[in-house]
């Protein structure tokens, strides 16, 4: 996981834009641009063709999938900005729609993405998978109201970044925090000051997935006061066992929830059926089995390498 | 004994299969001439044909007839036979998983075959081309072959002993992920499917390094496991050590998040079976947990335009080898499902159980097709 390329995005079909086009209707599809595996064309070549194009200055949405080899996204990125004044609607933007097939997300090679925020004031929607060499930057992004970070290791210091975002319009917030083995080293402390409401006030989806640390996670957000503000909370993907989930059933602020997602997850039917009768609508499957090796046991998270 | 056939007779009649008696595939083709209802073929196997070879000219009496050429399979006593007649001895002490190189293996199946052909009397006409079987079974010159041919292929990396110099080879490609092939090799033995970065090394393969006495020696596991670091170094380098074939990586098809390629059979320059393997990773096999599935439905994902163009391409590289009755090939759509790209040609993989085309198996077509396809040929010893 992630396995497979995004078929909507922003509320419309996703389609591949492909060099030579002429025409593209940004009402009605948005365009990824990808690099085939026998093209010379680059994801930077792409975007300077699709930015001649009248259609650019209407894309309100763009995606960029399947960048070659070990690059990082630093190209991809300097192009953007470069063009930015071709999209002065661009309001969603989607930078890295690879699956496992072409590259692992752990693998993936991001790059400093300080330079977008400014050069799009207009971003309403950012989404990024794979962490390494990420660097979002001090940003301000006034409009911004969902931010997604999926990774198999979301660093400390990029999970510090998102929360000292100037993003006063932030609903919905989903980072993938990974494992330290892939260089997740955020820990439940990193997030203090979100838990305590005191960041994001309209803040109303709160998503921290594939957490390897899913139990203490869970135990600290239970008695965070942000779970006044929202309204879903989202812990899958991670590693919860019983131990988490406890916490979680004796938290008034999570049976107020409207949706609790804790899809796969390392709980006991008994717990899971207390859970059910907790009162959000609750996303229990995808049921794990922890699995001995060595005399240890492991649990582990959805998404990783 | 076969009843003698008049001038009317079937040109199937005598079929003479060369091959390992008893077998699927052996099997599988006499019950499609049952079918039919021509007499059985009568069964040479190639331990026997290595031998004494002039039997095979024997079960020719009247100088004409069909010469089916089968797989030699993994038969451990066939192997020795065809090694030995390729001018090495097989250590026969080996467990059976040991994956050793293939090359006097090789040399010597392409020697027995073209023994075969000059064997035959000249009236029969035989099911392939030695030296396309030679080509296909090369890993390497099969690939260069249909690059030649125009043929959409994955890039190939020049050949590396080891892997700091395959290392080297990627980066001057571009290249952060390749398959590593075994050069003569079969399913998926001894394949490594290859990541690096700046950080990291990762293989996925099946194939496993066990120590030994002198050394680790390469095992086919039967199962797949994600290979780190040191570890997957040493694996790709015992790899390339036995001399290996390396290529890009290509971002196949993953409808439902299950990568995924085809086996399409062409015969006599007609594609004819396919089906589809997926896998929750990049090697489909089935052996490894592959799992077949109908092509229709990669069909109904794919603009017509590219599936079109993947069945031209098999065909049109199947026609450059009109003395091979079938071809089949491993092809996929890419990620975008709006190009193909071939990995292999395979001069025996028409065992493709349980897919019908117009209503037949892979045999069944195959003895529907004969005899057109044998009218169209020129007997072997005829030739201008």
């Amino acid at each position: 996981m992630p396995y497979e390329n995004l078929t909507t995005f922003f509320g419309r079909p996703v389609e591949d834009f492909q060099s030579g086009m002429e025409a593209w209707d940004v009402t009605r599809v948005v365009p990824r641009l990808r690099v085939e595996y026998d093209s010379e064309d680059t994801i930077p070549s792409m975007l300077g063709e699709y930015a001649a194009l009248p259609a650019a200055e209407a894309t309100d949405a763009l995606v960029i999938g399947y960048w070659q080899g070990e690059d990082t996204s630093q190209e991809i990125v300097e192009a953007l900005v470069s063009y930015a004044g071709r999209f002065p609607n661009l309001r969603a933007l989607f930078l890295g729609d690879i699956v496992s097939e072409e590259n692992e997300i752990s693998w993936i090679n991001q790059s400093d993405l300080s330079a977008l925020w400014p050069a799009f004031p207009h971003l309403e929607h950012v989404q990024v998978r794979g962490a390494n060499g990420l660097i979002l930057g001090r940003f301000e992004a006034p409009r911004l109201t969902t931010l997604i970070l999926e990774s198999g290791g979301l660093p400390r210091r990029v999970v510090q970044e998102a929360l000292a975002a100037g993003a006063p319009e932030l609903r919905h917030l989903e980072l993938w925090l990974g494992t330290e083995d892939y260089g997740g080293d955020s820990t439940p402390d990193d997030f203090a000051d979100l838990f305590a409401g005191r960041l994001f006030p309209k803040l109303n989806t709160l998503a921290l997935r594939d957490c390897a640390y899913a139990d203490d996670l869970a135990t600290a957000v239970a008695q965070a006061s942000v779970l006044e503000r929202v309204a879903t909370l989202d812990l899958s993907l991670g590693n919860l066992t019983d131990a988490g989930a406890e916490a979680l059933l004796a938290s008034p602020g999570v049976a107020k929830l409207s949706r609790l997602d804790l899809h796969h997850h390392f709980l006991t039917d008994a717990t899971m059926g207390r859970l059910e009768r907790l009162g959000p609508a609750v996303d229990l499957s995808q049921q794990q089995q922890a699995e001995e090796y060595g005399g240890e046991i492991y649990r582990s998270i959805a998404v990783s390498e | 004994m076969r009843s003698a056939a008049g001038p009317a007779g079937s040109p199937l009649d005598p079929c003479v299969i060369l091959g390992v008696a008893g077998d699927e595939r052996v099997e599988g083709f006499g019950a499609a001439l049952a079918r039919a209802g021509l007499p059985p073929a009568r069964v040479l196997d190639y331990a026997g044909f290595a031998e004494a070879p002039e039997r095979l000219a024997a079960l020719f009496p009247e100088g004409r007839g069909l010469l089916r050429i089968e797989s030699p399979g993994g038969d451990p006593r066939i192997r020795r036979a065809l090694t030995r007649l390729g001018g090495a001895e097989e250590d026969a002490a080996g467990p059976a998983t040991r994956l050793v190189p293939d090359h006097a293996f090789q040399r010597g199946l392409a020697a027995a075959l073209r023994l075969a052909r000059r064997i035959v009397p000249p009236g029969v006409v035989a099911t392939h081309d030695p030296d396309a079987v030679a080509l296909f079974y090369d890993k390497r010159a099969c690939h260069a072959a249909m690059a030649a041919a125009g043929v959409a292929v994955p890039r190939a990396l020049p050949p590396s002993g080891d892997f700091e110099a395959l290392r080297t080879a990627m980066r001057a490609a571009g290249l952060a992920r390749v398959f590593v092939k075994p050069r003569f090799g079969s399913g998926a033995a001894g394949i490594a499917a290859l990541s690096v970065s700046r950080d990291g090394i990762l293989a996925l393969s099946s194939a496993e390094l066990v120590p030994g006495g002198g050394g680790a020696v390469l095992h086919h596991s039967h199962r797949l496991r994600r290979h780190h670091g040191a570890e997957a170094v040493a694996l790709v380098d015992a790899i390339l050590a036995r001399d290996a074939h390396a290529e890009q990586w290509v971002p196949k098809a993953a409808p439902g998040g299950r990568p995924c390629d085809l086996r399409l059979l062409v015969v006599g320059g007609e594609v004819a079976h396919t089906v589809l393997r997926t896998a929750s990773g990049p090697i489909t096999n089935l052996d490894l947990g592959g799992r077949r599935a109908d092509a229709d439905g990669l069909r109904a994902l794919a603009p017509p335009a590219a599936w079109d163009a993947l069945r031209e391409e098999c065909r049109r590289f199947a026609g450059l080898f009109p003395d091979n009755l079938h071809v089949a090939f491993d092809v996929a759509l890419t990620a975008s499902l709006r190009r193909h790209v071939v990995f292999e040609a395979n001069a025996f993989g028409d065992l493709i159980r349980r897919v019908r085309h117009q209503g037949l198996d892979p045999y069944e077509w195959q003895v529907a097709r004969l005899p057109a396809w044998i009218a169209a040929r020129r007997p072997v010893g005829l030739a201008a």
